[in-house]
């Protein structure tokens, strides 16, 4: 089944000097996937995450998520619909200091006023997924970035999203940490048959999706599915990118 | 690019983040002209001021002066904790802190000089305006409309002075290695506020303590209570928003199900820290509102008692009496020279036709055996005379007994008085005398009187009353006038109704014009301290809440969350504030026996609908500001 559907999307920036930063995309998303976006800088590969997210609006084209078209959503709806569809991971954690990680997880849940039982339990099945169930009572401060991001990652998945998109996700973490939120993702993502959506640059990152999205001026340049090895995949990958950087 | 046009660029090119902090010192600069010109006023004649109110203008200025200090030095110091990036920069560049200094003065001086000036040419604008206003709420003639060279010159070279002495003490604010690991994020965070049980309850106890203290205080006792309980009172002040409010937000934390509903969670942690980080704020806010309060409340109420106050302590409109115990030798009293300057008096209301009573006795004042205490007393049968053309009710007394005509709410007199060798018991004390309070005078029977003949002064005293006594003023002064030397020597007693009364009015209704401007300045810096606090919490809120509203949280739940947060900011101070002037005027209440309750609606009220209309201007801005930048 899709649960994300885009088709021909376009955005345009500038009134007078016009600069195309997407410019015809469609693809979907199938339930349950792993897909990766990747490209170069200036790619357009944050637009359309900013498209999906719904926090920038496209010029032109659709975009359907699970048969619901977002596009036509007004100003505060589209926020209940990213607390309740989306869930959102971001480069630098996005965490509030001023709480602490168990509270940081449950805070969409809260927002929504949901039963206090209900979020003990939702709460406790997160954290154990993301193994941080011994940090809850920790403040932002205490824990390192890896651990950060997986609170993150728990936020985000706290209210059952349709879509999980991440950003960057391991843009601020060293090769270790990354690679524990990444083998985290894909956990969730085959475990919990979550749908995730990354952007990333990092090839090792890229490497845990099922299937990988290549952007270049703002149109689809290639696509590539992962077979049974993730070390061929990421081996892969390093090719399509080193073409996609050698066509000066 | 040299040094100053590096730092003037700065303020060029932070105009909007310098414009709160230019109008608030312009809105200063403006006020403390005004002060300033009003208190210098050629016009205002100074010379006939007690050194009571020359003292209390002077303390007042001070005050002023050092408030607006601090308030300037506050501002800056938020001001430039917003700016720790641009400086972490600027260290890792190699500046040193002599340079920071220097920038940080220049900047200033710029800003004080620029917007000092124009704070002293709007003030001269509306000074005309300010000044007819005052002239009519003191009820005396408008002053005339000056250019004060000396005002001008005096605040601007305070504002200049400002920037200097800020320069100098900022850098405990910036510090070098505080900000360049703010630059490097390696700052470790904000641990979590603390708070000692020990510390709520002392908090606590000195509330109750100051508190029950200010309400069951007496006159006499108001003033050895007054220094302790404010002391008390600021401690304890000091640690509400330190301590106590840490320990309420943390129970209300506690309270999972109130917490982790809706958006209670965030702002609930939100304020947890922001109570902490603005406790000084919060608590010079709020000291200098109470006391803006008390003091308007207190001369307000005063200013309005007044009439009561001297109706009752003279109860006649002239009292002229012959002062003998001033004279060396008895027999060079002159009985007719007395009773020219009473035919004077008495000729001149019948000139001015003012329809008037006169009563003549005399007093007579008795000295002990040891002529170290004396004792005025007065015959039953004048007392009488007295009373019924006052309309008073009379006393009855036997024969052993006495009347105090000292006012009870004034002061208790002792149970007994010894008259000669006669012990008296007092019968009662007046709460509405038939003579002047300047005497504290016995009424005795008329025998007793007659008896005694040694040891004694006996007085002359003439008295004139009339319904209008405003219409005697003329009179009294010219009477004063003419007869200076007599009258200050202590010869003679002279006491008029409508001279005390046109004196005070004059003295209180400088004394509250004088409460009000420095409650208007405290408020008004306090004011837009509170603006450039909130303008640099949006820069950091705006990047929160654009996050909070990726993930979801709406417009109007951060509309309600700002709301309650700012609202928090404007109103904790002033609420305690509140408190505080409520138990002491509720002192001077019990002290003065005056009505204060209508004095304190009408300011606290007027400052609450300003507060409010601020607080809406405030939050309207923000969550423009907020909103604009989530639809970028």
């Amino acid at each position: 089944m899709e649960i994300l559907y885009i088709k021909n999307l376009k955005k345009v920036y500038g009134k007078k000097v016009i600069s195309t930063a997407l410019n015809n995309i469609s693809f979907a998303i199938e339930d349950g996937e792993f897909v990766g976006i990747m490209g170069p800088s200036g790619s357009g590969k944050t637009t359309l995450l900013n498209l999906i997210s719904t926090i920038d609006k496209p010029t032109s084209g659709t975009i359907t998520l699970r048969g619901e078209n977002i596009l036509n959503l007004k100003c505060d709806d589209l926020a209940l619909f990213r607390r309740r569809e989306l869930g959102f991971v971001f480069q630098d954690f996005n965490l509030l200091n001023t709480l602490t990680i168990g509270e940081n997880m449950i805070l969409p849940l809260t927002l929504d006023n949901v039963d206090l039982k209900e979020q003990e339990n939702r709460l406790n099945k997160v954290s154990k997924i993301l193994g941080i169930e011994n940090l809850l009572d920790k403040r932002t401060y205490e824990v390192s970035g890896g651990q950060a991001q997986r609170t993150a990652i728990g936020r985000a998945l706290i209210n059952n999203p349709t879509l999980l998109l991440a950003d960057e996700p391991t843009g601020n973490l060293d090769s270790a940490s990354a690679r524990d939120v990444m083998e985290y993702l894909e956990k969730i993502n085959k475990e919990e048959k979550v749908t995730t959506m990354m952007v990333t640059h990092d090839p090792l990152a890229a490497s845990y999706c099922n299937r990988i999205l290549f952007i270049k001026d703002g149109e689809i340049y290639n696509e590539i599915y992962k077979g049974e090895n993730r070390i061929q995949f990421y081996q892969e990958i390093i090719d399509v990118l080193s073409l996609l950087g050698g066509t000066k | 690019m040299n040094f100053v046009q590096f730092a003037y660029k700065n303020v060029k090119r932070n105009t909007k983040s310098y414009l709160g902090y230019f109008f608030s010192i312009l809105i200063s600069s403006a006020l403390l002209f005004s002060f300033n010109m009003f208190i210098n006023h050629p016009n205002l004649d100074t010379s006939t001021f007690d050194d009571y109110l020359l003292l209390t203008i002077k303390v007042c200025s001070i005050i002023v002066y050092v408030f607006l200090f601090f308030f300037v030095f506050y501002s800056v110091s938020v001001f430039l904790k917003g700016r720790s990036k641009e400086f972490g920069i600027l260290y890792s560049l190699g500046i040193s802190s002599k340079q920071v200094q220097k920038m940080i003065f220049i900047e200033n001086f710029i800003i004080n000089a620029l917007s000092s000036t124009l704070g002293v040419a709007v003030g001269l604008i509306f000074s005309k305006i300010i000044l007819i206003a005052i002239s009519n709420l003191l009820g005396i003639e408008p002053l005339k409309f000056y250019i004060p060279a000396m005002s001008m010159i005096a605040t601007i070279i305070y504002f200049m002075l400002l920037s200097l002495l800020i320069s100098l003490f900022i850098s405990f604010v910036v510090k070098e290695d505080k900000v360049l690991k703010l630059l490097k994020g390696s700052e470790t965070q904000r641990p979590e506020p603390k708070f000692s049980i020990l510390l709520v309850i002392l908090c606590i106890a000195l509330f109750v303590w100051s508190y029950y203290k200010a309400v069951t205080v007496t006159k006499i006792q108001l003033v050895n209570t007054i220094a302790p309980v404010t002391f008390m009172t600021i401690i304890a002040t000091y640690l509400l928003f330190s301590q106590l409010s840490v320990f309420i937000i943390k129970t209300i934390k506690n309270n999972k199900k109130f917490y982790k509903k809706n958006t209670n969670m965030l702002c609930v942690s939100n304020l947890y820290y922001k109570m902490k980080d603005n406790t000084r704020m919060f608590f010079l806010i709020c000291i200098t509102s109470a006391v803006a309060f008390t003091a308007i409340g207190a001369v307000y109420a005063y200013w309005k008692d007044q009439t009561r106050q001297v109706e009752l302590a003279y109860p006649q409109a002239i009292h002229f009496a012959t002062n003998k115990s001033m004279l060396d030798n008895f027999d060079e009293f002159d009985k007719k020279d007395y009773m020219d300057k009473v035919d004077l008096l008495e000729n001149s209301l019948k000139e001015e036709k003012i329809p008037y009573y006169k009563i003549s006795g005399e007093i007579k004042t008795v000295f002990s055996k040891d002529k170290e205490k004396s004792v005025k007393i007065i015959k039953e049968s004048k007392y009488k005379e007295f009373a019924e053309k006052l309309n008073q009710q009379t006393v009855n007394f036997r024969k052993n007994e006495a009347i105090s005509l000292t006012l009870l709410e004034n002061k208790k007199v002792n149970k007994k008085v010894v008259v000669d060798d006669n012990n008296l018991k007092v019968a009662t004390q007046v709460e509405k005398s038939v003579m002047p309070a300047y005497y504290d005078i016995y009424v005795v029977k008329d025998n007793l009187y007659d008896e005694i003949n040694n040891n004694c002064v006996v007085d002359e005293f003439t008295t004139f009353d009339t319904q209008n006594y405003m219409k005697t003023l003329n009179i009294c002064k010219n009477f004063e006038n003419t007869h200076k030397e007599e009258l200050n020597n202590g010869t003679y007693k002279f006491l008029s109704k409508s001279f005390v009364l046109d004196y005070g009015k004059t003295i209180f209704s400088t004394l509250l014009f004088l409460t009000i401007f420095i409650g208007l300045i405290f408020f008004v810096t306090a004011s837009s301290f509170l603006y450039n606090k909130i303008y640099m919490d949006c820069q950091e809120d705006k990047e929160k809440y654009m996050m909070l509203n990726k993930i979801g949280l709406t417009y109007k739940e951060i509309r309600k969350i700002s709301t309650i947060e700012i609202g928090i900011l404007f109103l904790a101070p002033y609420v305690i504030a509140v408190m505080h002037s409520t138990f002491a005027l509720l002192a001077v209440k019990n002290s003065f026996n005056m009505e204060v309750a209508s004095s304190a609606y009408i300011v606290m009220g007027s400052f609450f609908i300003v507060l409010i209309i601020y607080f809406l201007i405030i939050r309207r801005n923000y969550l423009k500001e907020i909103r604009e930048y989530l639809n970028k």
